[in-house]
């Protein structure tokens, strides 16, 4: 797919912001601070409805207006072309913020989307519609930082191509804090387990689909980048993917380092319905650790992913060089999951991707997202760093405060 | 210096707290209701009888000050040996307009949600277990919204039902998942009620 037309109004920094693109690489040029991640952020949204660099939908309305304005609309609007039944079809979407700060102070604010000039009943309705995969240098963090950075990745990967699994979290979310909820008041309000079993059982329920969707997942994930030799990094050396499911097997919060190359997940369930049952049982197992703790100590929430170099956590073992490589094949194998998975080419938006690339490493990456991407977008402050052998035909823009300029 | 008098400026108040009212439409309804006063005087004695609205000692759903029973539990038409279980009194007006449900009901006033603090306890569920041999129940149908609350409730109630040896339903799949039943058209209603499953 590739993006015809974007219109943005009152996002981050822009007031009126809009841009007709043709499919093929662009180049986006600016000097720092003026909105070039956030271009890419818009592109991105459009998928997920939710950004990688924002906590709460409110820090994505203009900040200088919304100040001085008690109710404001924020709009990412899009025509795309998008493969469907063998040819490309011309659809639209559009997301509204609708920001609202109340006499009391409070701060709302409303998500919306229209698909084709029709509002949708909710976002789920939506999802999978745009395909982006985003590219951006503060996602190394996923390697070495917290997991739930790493769960928050997956679920942004995941979501827009499964809407079951976008529902799942939603329903495991709130089931979650219903037994959190029942855990704390448990000694005050003489608990009765009959009253746990209906949580722990929703638990299993959605908890089971989002863990099974994402063993199933991580598992492609690391077939593709072994069909694609993505995964080798040089020196003999081969990056794997290692599901960490929280199911209450592990040794508390460690986890072993070192792991043989290709040894799957220990004592991994081999169907959904028996996940279920495992998950189940091990949230009965764990409540009198639980209800001491006062919160709900297994389940998806507390998953994570590691990647494995030789089998060394790269995280600890990793140099930035690598880590980078990491992030890129994570990219890479996203893209063509999403084509092997939708039928659709993503758009490729990549935030500064070739710093501190060698010129080899430059031009095999471009080449490699060329060939997942009717359109990519990147941006750089080094337009030297896209030179014609690596980047054929592309097309060079200044970014300005209300669209883009040819230079 | 307050620019109306008093009782328009209570009467805006007032309006204003109900849901979806803002201040404008309250003004609004406030200035429609002075220019038609024999409307607001009927209205004035609607919301003074709303006071003699009890709940039904048997089911309780919504009924008269000076009858025990409602409407649907003092028609000897309906079965008693059914009962259908919600969580408040509109989903009782959605499922009569439905229009094929004979039996009778158990309204809740609520579900189990300890986030806010609702537990069994709080709900009418020591008097459905209560009814279940005093009246000779034989099946219970739980029509609880299909919600991640409303799901959760049934199947506590199924817990505690099943070592009453009644026969425990729940309305079928179709209804819009995380919705109403209140906002449920009545076909979907019927279908649901139709196909009602064992639970297990
Ligand atoms: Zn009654």
């Amino acid at each position: 797919m590739y993006f015809t037309h974007l219109y943005l109004e009152n996002f981050r920094r822009f007031v009126y912001w809009e841009h007709t693109f043709s499919p093929g690489v662009h180049l986006i040029v600016g000097p720092n601070a003026r909105g070039k991640t956030t271009l890419l952020e818009a592109g991105a949204y459009l998928s997920t409805f939710s950004s990688f660099l924002a906590r709460q939908p409110r820090e994505l309305v203009n900040q200088a207006l919304a100040m001085q304005n008690p109710f404001l609309v924020t709009r990412i609007r899009a025509t795309f072309m998008r493969e469907e039944d063998g040819r490309h079809r011309e659809r639209r979407i559009e997301v509204r913020l609708i920001f609202r700060r109340e006499t009391n102070g409070l701060v709302r604010t409303q998500k919306e989307v229209l698909v084709d000039g029709v509002k949708r009943k909710t976002l789920t309705e939506a999802l999978g519609l745009v395909q982006t995969v985003l590219f951006l240098p503060h996602m190394l963090h996923i390697v070495d930082g917290a997991p739930e950075l790493r769960r928050r990745y997956l679920n942004f990967s995941i979501a827009p191509g499964h809407p079951e699994y976008a529902r799942a979290l939603s329903e495991y979310t709130k089931a979650l804090q219903q037994r959190n909820a029942l855990l704390k008041q448990w000694w005050e309000r003489r608990g009765d387990p009959q009253v746990m079993l209906p949580w722990e059982k929703k638990l299993a329920e959605h908890g089971a689909t989002i863990m099974w969707t994402r063993h199933q997942v991580l598992q492609r994930w690391n077939f593709l980048a072994d069909e694609q030799g993505w995964n080798r990094l040089g020196d003999g050396e081969v990056l794997r993917l290692v599901y960490r499911p929280a199911l209450g097997h592990e040794a508390d919060e460690e986890v072993p380092m070192l792991l043989p190359f290709y040894q799957p997940e220990p004592d991994f369930p081999k169907s959904l319905p028996a996940l279920q049952d495992l998950l189940f049982q091990r949230l009965q197992e764990r409540r009198p650790l639980d209800l001491r703790r006062g919160h709900t100590t297994l389940g998806p929430h507390r998953d994570d992913f590691r990647f494995l170099v030789s089998g060394l956590d790269l995280a600890v073992y990793g140099s930035r060089g690598q880590m980078r490589s990491a992030l890129l094949m994570l990219k890479l194998v996203e893209a063509a999951w999403y084509y092997e998975t939708s039928g659709v080419r993503p758009v490729i938006l990549l935030d500064e991707v070739l710093a501190e690339l060698d010129r080899e490493r430059r031009e095999r990456v471009m080449a490699a997202f060329q060939g997942f991407g009717e359109q990519l977008w990147a941006t750089t402050t080094e337009p030297d760093l896209f030179p014609e052998a690596v980047v054929p035909r592309l097309h060079v823009w200044a970014l300005q405060d209300t669209g883009l300029v040819s230079v | 210096m307050p620019v109306l008098p008093e009782p328009i400026q209570r009467l805006m108040q007032a309006l204003e707290r109900l849901p979806g009212v803002g201040p404008k439409t309250s003004a609004r309804l406030a200035f429609f209701l002075l220019r038609h006063l024999p409307l607001a005087r009927d209205l004035a004695q609607a919301l003074e009888d709303l006071e003699r609205v009890t709940l039904c000692r048997r089911c309780f759903h919504l009924t008269e000050e000076g009858q025990a029973f409602c409407a649907i539990c003092r028609d000897p038409r309906r079965d008693p040996a059914t009962v259908c279980v919600v969580e408040d009194p509109l989903d009782v007006l959605a499922l009569e307009q439905a229009g094929v449900y004979q039996g009778r009901y158990h309204v809740l006033h609520g579900v189990i949600s300890p986030v806010e603090g609702v537990g069994p306890e709080d709900l009418r569920i020591r008097e459905l277990l209560e009814r279940i041999p005093a009246e000779g129940i034989q099946e219970v149908i739980l029509a609880t919204n299909p919600s991640l609350e409303g799901d959760a409730t049934a199947m506590y109630l199924y817990e505690r039902l099943k070592p009453l040896g009644v026969r425990v339903t729940r309305l079928a799949q179709g209804l819009p998942s995380g919705g109403d039943l209140e906002y449920a058209d009545p076909l979907t209603l019927v279908r649901a009620l139709m196909g009602r499953q064992e639970m297990a």
